[in-house]
């Protein structure tokens, strides 16, 4: 009778010693596991992207998650960030709001960020290609707009603050998920049932009380918990390039223009770079990633510089109105700055993926919660992608905190399910408003053409709503 | 224990309460165990030692037993039947838990957030049944020891305890009546919760007594109930029993609610000091409480035991402009 209950008390308690204390001491931890019960964690964070590095990190760096078990699951290998940066550019990068940055501040990534490679956006200008109507947004007297980054230098600078969180953090590279079981909704819970539990293509099992999903738009983890997505694709590519300005500047202006096929846009990269974000029809992009290096340069050019779509009838509608705001006192059409000139694009950094639209229609589960594009993805053209993956992140991490501080289970459904009310708050009228502007500047029908040349002049005269909206996009 | 509740059945008839007080004296009659047996404490049951001796059979009994089983699943079901038990802890919990915090930092400045912040403070959670609160407040570090007159409630709460061993390894529960350990165990606690318990209480004098025996000096007692009033009659029974069904049938018997008055006049014979009394409502919409200034339906009441802890100076005066 004793020494049974001895064995159980042992394989019971020794691998989850051995594994905590000694968890980079693979082959004891293995042997041990196979013969008892799959390890638990407080949270497993599936994907080892931006975001899901992010959410490990957030609360491997959290006071309140000390002593918490947190472990962060990637198939890919382990990135080393020490590496000096390249000189040139990555094509892909981020435009990261206010609310990205102090989440990355808060665990110290934004430290590194900056002292990696990043450039401010002071001003966003936003204009038509039919019609002279802008708008500008400025931060005359706050901190910037946002800041422009590279994805390689964001997930370096948030991973060299993962290994900081040093054993507070477990993390697993080259772990691909075979499947997973998550419990049942409101049956009776047993002890196998309970918990969310990962099993690894190395047959490893792991279980947690939370099992956070950023394992991108394809989540697995969200096929898994059964939660159904809305999405459409808009048959459009973004086209990608880094380019060199004509002439170095003080580059801090984000240029974005609604040509007819869809929208172009330009973020600083550093005094001379900016990097092309150009969302267009597959045949264009196609023939766009075929042209050679110079004629891609004019065709660039082309795109922010040509008059040839322009509607008289809007252009004539909008001089009047122009001249009525004036009259109220309100601002009118702001200066138009001009955008800089293209010279040359980077060998090698032109690059396409396809666009599309997707939104879970639950973001979280019993013991499940989505975060970032595994919750909803958008078009990248505000740059809201990551932002809103950030700001699920920095939500879920304060919503976790409290309910650690009460005493909860940590996957218990009931604050869980805060947070998908909050967030999908947020995030449908992001994205609402993101398809939204794409659908209205994607015809030249001119009624449509005029109303939205109108609406932006009013909106940018209006001062107090053009607030709202950088708070809004801030956040 | 169905020979021995009918034992206490004859002996109830017989009119004589004072062998009984052993395990129960404060249960209410056996009498009216089918129809409360199912709230989250399954006070009406004896002492787990007792029903060892058990043999006969009794109708009243099998059924209860059987109610009990097919309840004990909805324990730990968040939207079950004990869902409103469930949200309370967002309230009762934080209670508790800066309670007990103020005994150590009485102006309440450094509210530095900790991971384990009750790590070190003993707790009795009188009325324990499944664990619902305890488990919170031993994973927030305390020494949580969970008594319930019910075996099977603490048989859930120890199965339960198993899923999550390790955050919970401060958790230990115990098959008791609280008369029975309130002299052992005197002066032994820094905090004592008996949250919605006392309603369901025979001779809540006693009980209240006990409840106070047991606390340090400095330390503190959290009371969770509902008070007797129209209003409770016709939230607490008849809308969330019979009409909403957010509370089983039966849980609750109105007379023996407590006037908040009455309470506090209870607690203060002890020689404890009321800190705070609050109302709770419930919103059956959003299954969510909320902190109300009104104690007519639900409220608590935070006394301390004067004595030696820092937090023994006083502020019952400032608590009873709370009560209204």
């Amino acid at each position: 009778m004793l020494s049974s209950r001895l064995v159980q008390f042992r394989s019971m308690c020794l691998p989850v010693v051995l594994c905590s204390r000694h968890k980079r001491n693979i082959h004891v931890g293995k042997q041990l596991r196979c013969r008892s019960k799959p390890e638990l964690y407080d949270v497993v964070v599936c994907g080892g992207g931006m975001v899901g590095t992010a959410m490990a990190a957030a609360l491997g760096h959290e006071p309140m998650f000390e002593g918490k078990r947190v472990l962060l699951l990637e198939a890919g290998p382990k990135q080393n960030y020490n590496e000096p940066l390249p000189e040139k550019f990555f094509n892909r990068t981020c435009s990261l709001n206010a609310g990205a940055v102090s989440l990355l501040r808060s665990f110290g990534a934004w430290e590194n960020i900056l002292n990696a490679r990043c450039q401010e956006v002071k001003r966003m200008q936003i204009w038509d290609a039919c019609s002279d109507s802008i708008i500008t947004f400025n931060h005359d007297s706050l901190e910037n707009l946002a800041y422009v980054a590279e994805n390689n230098v964001i997930l370096a600078g948030i991973l060299k603050q993962l290994d900081a969180a040093g054993d507070r953090v477990h993390v697993k590279y080259g772990a691909t998920v075979k499947d997973y079981k998550l419990p049942g909704g409101q049956s009776f819970d047993t002890e196998q049932s309970k918990y969310a539990c990962v099993q690894l293509e190395s047959g490893e099992e792991i279980r947690a009380k939370l099992m956070i999903g950023a394992d991108g738009f394809k989540s697995m983890l969200r096929s898994a918990a059964n939660i159904p997505t809305i999405s459409w694709n808009y048959n459009h590519v973004g086209v990608v390039a880094s380019l060199r300005l004509a002439e170095p500047t003080e580059n801090n202006v984000a240029w974005q223009r609604f040509l007819k096929t869809g929208p172009i846009a330009l973020l600083p990269l550093s005094n001379e770079y900016c990097n092309l974000i150009w969302s267009t029809t597959p045949e264009e992009s196609k023939h766009l990633m075929m042209l050679p290096a110079e004629s891609f340069v004019d065709a660039v050019n082309h795109a922010f510089w040509s008059d040839e779509h322009k509607n008289s009838a809007a252009q004539y509608t909008n001089r009047l109105f122009d001249g009525l705001l004036t009259r109220l006192g309100l601002e009118g059409s702001s200066s138009q700055q001009l955008p800089p000139t293209i010279i040359e694009v980077d060998k090698g950094s032109r690059a396409m993926f396809p666009l599309s639209l997707s939104h879970a229609t639950q973001y979280v589960r019993s013991r499940v919660a989505l975060v970032g594009d595994a919750a909803h993805r958008v078009h990248p053209m505000a740059g809201q992608g990551v932002n809103l993956g950030f700001g699920d992140v920095a939500l879920l991490r304060d919503l976790l905190v409290s309910v650690v501080y009460e005493g909860k289970d940590v996957g218990s459904l009931g604050h869980l399910l805060k947070y998908e009310t909050q967030r999908q708050r947020h995030v449908v009228v992001s994205m609402a408003s993101v398809d939204g502007l794409y659908r209205l500047y994607g015809t030249d029908v001119t009624p449509v053409v005029l109303l939205r040349s109108l609406g932006l002049q009013a909106t940018n005269a209006l001062r107090p709503l053009k607030e709202k909206m950088i708070q809004f996009a801030a956040n | 224990m169905n020979i021995l509740s009918g034992t206490v059945r004859t002996i109830k008839n017989a009119g004589s309460w004072a062998i009984l007080r052993v395990c129960q004296s404060y249960r209410q009659p056996v009498a009216s165990v089918v129809n409360t047996h199912r709230n989250h404490s399954s006070y009406n049951k004896v002492c787990c030692r007792h029903s060892e001796a058990s043999g006969g059979t009794n109708t009243i009994d099998d059924e209860e037993v059987a109610l009990f089983s097919r309840h004990a699943n909805e324990w730990w079901n968040e939207t079950g039947e004990f869902a409103a038990l469930h949200s309370l802890n967002d309230l009762r919990v934080p209670l508790v838990r800066d309670a007990l915090l103020a005994q150590i930092t009485p102006s309440g400045d450094n509210k530095t957030l900790k991971p384990m912040p009750l790590a070190g403070f003993n707790i009795l959670d009188v009325g324990c049944g499944g664990g619902i609160l305890s488990e919170p407040l031993a994973r927030l570090g305390a020494n949580v020891t969970g008594i319930d007159a019910s075996e099977e409630g603490i048989k859930v709460a120890k199965w339960h305890k198993t899923l999550d061993p390790e955050a919970l390894s401060r958790l230990n529960y115990r098959c008791a009546a609280i008369e029975n350990i309130a002299t052992a165990e005197a002066e032994t606690y820094d905090g004592l919760v008996a949250s919605e318990i006392i309603e369901h209480v025979t001779d809540q004098r006693g009980f209240v007594t006990a409840c106070c025996q047991l606390v340090k000096p400095g330390g503190s007692i959290v009371f969770t109930t509902l008070s007797r009033t129209y209003l409770s009659y016709a939230l607490g029974i008849v809308a969330a029993e019979r009409i909403l069904r957010i509370v089983p049938a039966g849980a609750h018997d109105w007379k023996k609610f407590v006037l908040p008055d009455e309470l506090q006049d209870m607690i203060r014979e002890n020689g404890m000091n009321i800190r705070l009394v609050h109302g709770m409502m419930f919103n059956p919409l959003t299954s969510r409480w909320s902190w109300i200034s009104d104690t007519s339906i639900n409220y608590a009441i935070h006394a301390v035991k004067p004595g030696k802890s820092a937090s023994s100076s006083e502020s019952s005066s400032s608590s009873d402009s709370d009560s209204g």
